[in-house]
């Protein structure tokens, strides 16, 4: 994988948030993507980031988590790597939980699967865990899922 | 977005409740902060809860998990808990987590206080 365009390490704080998703924003915009999409990439980083805070860091607001940004040109997009050295957790585990159980918590995952093209999490064999997003732009994401779905109905 | 650290929230009574009104992104930085003026209000035990959301540009899922706690004080307490003037990123939301048919959500506060 090339070099990111951004790679930056900040404190697991949640006032950190706003800037980090404001940054974001920007950028992919610049990369191409429309407000709404922008949008997308905001709330799942910010979901992510809640995540990593709140479960795996347990409020600790001195901890490290790396993140680093692609844009990518063919197909237009970003992609998105957040790193944190939280303890492993076991992927099958890393679900939302079903909607139709109103309680508070729980929709962080579902909202990033919901809101992003492609979701990846992983252990990182160094310690801690590793998630890593990509958007596209909507046309992009359209002709994608289409493919996707022809392939699982083939 | 907005970047400020605090969360201000207006509140203004009414005739059989109280209206609180949030200025700015309601995430896991400020949330905190609307769960106490939510559970300041509940405590009154008002016949009608209004938030009007229309100074929130943003909110994510810490921000649901309040409204949703709050939901669940007011159903138990028999409380009208209604939300309005949702901005096009809350509505989003709400929609994707399929919340919009759990809350009682109007357009407008006129909507709310007689809702």
């Amino acid at each position: 994988m090339n070099e990111p365009h951004i790679h930056m390490r900040i404190l697991s704080r949640p006032e950190l948030m706003a800037p980090v998703r404001a940054m974001l924003c920007e950028l992919a915009s610049r990369a191409g993507l429309n407000e709404t999409e922008c949008g997308h990439i905001a709330l799942s980083i910010d979901e992510a980031l809640t995540n990593i805070i709140r479960h795996g860091y347990k409020n600790d607001f001195d901890s490290h988590i790396w993140i680093s940004v692609w844009e990518l040109e063919n197909p237009k997009g970003v992609r998105i790597q957040m790193d944190d050295l939280a303890p492993h957790v076991e992927l099958e585990k890393l679900k939302g939980r079903e909607l139709d159980d109103i309680r508070p918590g729980g929709l962080g995952v579902h909202l990033i699967h919901s809101l992003m093209d492609s979701v990846h999490f992983s252990k990182r064999p160094e310690g801690g865990m590793r998630l890593v997003v990509e958007k596209f732009h909507a046309h992009v994401a359209a002709n994608l899922h289409a493919h996707v779905k022809h392939n699982s109905q083939a | 977005m907005s970047g400020a650290t605090e969360l201000v929230v207006d509140v203004e009574a009414i005739s059989d409740g109280v209206i609180l009104r949030p200025k700015g992104d309601v995430d896991m930085a400020r949330s905190p902060a609307l769960r106490t003026k939510l559970t300041a209000a509940l405590k009154g035990n008002p016949a009608r809860l209004v938030l009007d959301l229309s100074e929130v540009p943003y909110m994510d899922s810490s921000g649901l998990a309040t409204l949703i706690e709050a939901l669940q004080t007011t159903r138990k307490n028999k409380i009208k808990f209604i939300v309005c003037n949702l901005l096009p990123r809350v509505r989003s939301i709400l929609e994707i987590a399929r919340l919009t048919t759990v809350f009682t959500v109007v357009e407008n506060r006129d909507e709310a206080l007689k809702a």
